[in-house]
């Protein structure tokens, strides 16, 4: 239908005649309205409110609808942002405690990582493994586990408990792992040259002598690390010189001890 | 014809409280249009006349009823197109001289011809109208006819106004089509 024929047909349709109604209509449809036009208004009260409950159900709905779909996109967005979010969020996971010994270690606690590790080659592993607390060998056990790195602050914050964590189990090895071993050796110091002993035991004075009278001299090069680590130490302690024990303790493979007395804290 | 909203409101109040003289302005407002909208309909004054007064008969029994999301002319239009829907639904029982085979009084005067030419191409428009399908039809007689604006009738037949437009358009290609089919 082109545009002349459509506007020719509206303009037939609306010019269609329009008479003047008869006389004396409007009197007749006047005299039809009814005596009692008042309606019942408990009904209309009804009637109004109920369109009103339902104006509001509408409206609850939208807002409902509204609301959630907000709610939804913020999630979303929160999601896209951050995938892990969910993962590290609880405090008390496990995770957490993974993830405190990935932080950097302070040069003590590194030293101490470095020594017990050598010591562990050494074959110390088994005896020491089981009063290890989980918290030390959780990163060798589970290193894939490990989440994220956490942000810079929280992680010198884990640093620092981590630290301390450290030197306390770090300590606890130490001691356990020498009573555990049971150690009882009488060797020549290759500083000195002196005979030493070293022995785990607290035997009395006589039951010492007697043990000293029988006891084999072990070479050097047999003896345990930590009774070398022990013999150093005191030879250290009764004033030989510095850079010798440094030297026989790298030799002995206690290089952790040989930096400590090299570079002094 | 119509009243502005807020007057409308208050008249409508007034006349729900049982104020005659409220409903007899409202009539007074919208009768003519009423009047108007119904002959073009059915083409005949005294016929148009009774179905106005039939509306607003109608009218008062349902004004309960009327929720105020439209006009009240246009609820009073659909009551009135109703009313002659029914109208033209009865059988009929008497017979209009104006109708095929009534003797013709001749006129050659041109001026009468041009009229009674008008007068025809306007009865098969009003036919040919009458013909298409009721929601078609409504729609095209309450916008062309009854005055109603296309929101009006949107909001009285609960659609949009894009679907009234969409009807308009399809009745104006059925009734070009009728009217071409005439001529030939």
């Amino acid at each position: 239908m082109n545009a002349n024929r459509k506007a020719d047909l509206q303009r037939k349709l609306t010019l269609a005649p329009v008479p003047k109604p008869p006389a004396g209509l409007a009197e007749r449809i006047k005299r039809e309205i009814p005596k009692e036009l008042r309606f019942n208004a408990e009904k209309e009260r009804e009637r109004l409110s109920k369109a009103v409950a339902f104006n509001l159900r509408v409206a609850a709905s939208i807002l409902i609808l509204v609301s959630s779909a907000y709610l939804g996109l913020q999630l979303l967005s929160r999601l896209d942002q951050n995938p892990t979010a969910l993962q590290t969020k609880p405090a008390k996971n496990p995770a957490v405690y993974r993830a405190l010994p990935q932080a950097v270690p302070e040069p003590a606690v590194a030293k101490q990582q470095e020594a017990l590790k050598r010591d562990e080659q050494a074959g110390l592993r088994q005896r020491r493994a089981a009063p290890a607390p989980a918290a030390a060998r959780a990163p060798a056990a589970q290193p894939a586990l490990l989440p994220a790195p956490p942000p810079p602050a929280v992680a010198e914050n884990r640093n620092a408990v981590a630290s301390a964590a450290m030197g306390r189990v770090e300590e606890k090895v130490a001691v356990k792992s020498a009573v555990a071993a049971d150690l009882d050796v009488v060797t020549t110091s290759p500083v000195s040259g002196k005979e030493m002993h070293y022995s785990t035991r607290k035997d009395s004075a006589e039951v010492l002598k007697k043990k000293l009278e029988d006891a084999k001299v072990t070479p050097w090069a047999e003896v345990p690390p930590a009774a070398k680590l022990k013999i150093l130490q005191s030879e250290l302690a009764a004033g030989a010189d510095k850079a010798a024990v440094a030297k026989i303790a790298r030799e002995a493979g206690l290089n952790a001890f040989a930096d400590s007395i090299e570079k002094p804290r | 014809m119509l009243a502005p909203w807020n007057e409308e409101g208050r008249l409508l109040a007034a006349v729900r409280g049982g104020d005659r003289s409220a409903a007899e302005e409202l009539v007074e407002r919208t009768y003519s249009a009423v009047y108007a909208s119904l002959y073009r309909l059915c083409g005949d004054g005294d016929l148009a006349a009774d179905l106005t007064q039939e509306t607003y008969r109608k009218a008062w029994e349902a004004l309960e009823g009327f929720d105020g999301r439209s006009q009240f002319f246009t609820w009073l239009y659909r009551i009135a197109y109703t009313t002659f829907l029914n109208h033209i639904r009865r059988p009929r029982r008497i017979t209009s001289f104006d109708e095929a085979g009534a003797p013709e009084v001749p006129d050659d005067s041109p001026a009468a011809d041009q009229l009674i030419s008008e007068r025809e191409q306007g009865e098969r428009l009003r036919a040919a109208v009458m013909t298409l399908p009721e929601d078609l039809r409504f729609t095209v007689a309450a916008h062309f006819w009854g005055g109603l604006p296309v929101k009006e009738i949107a909001r009285i037949e609960d659609i949009t106004g894009v679907a009234v437009r969409k009807r308009l358009h399809k009745a104006f290609s059925i009734l070009e089509a009728a009217l071409d089919e005439e001529k030939r």
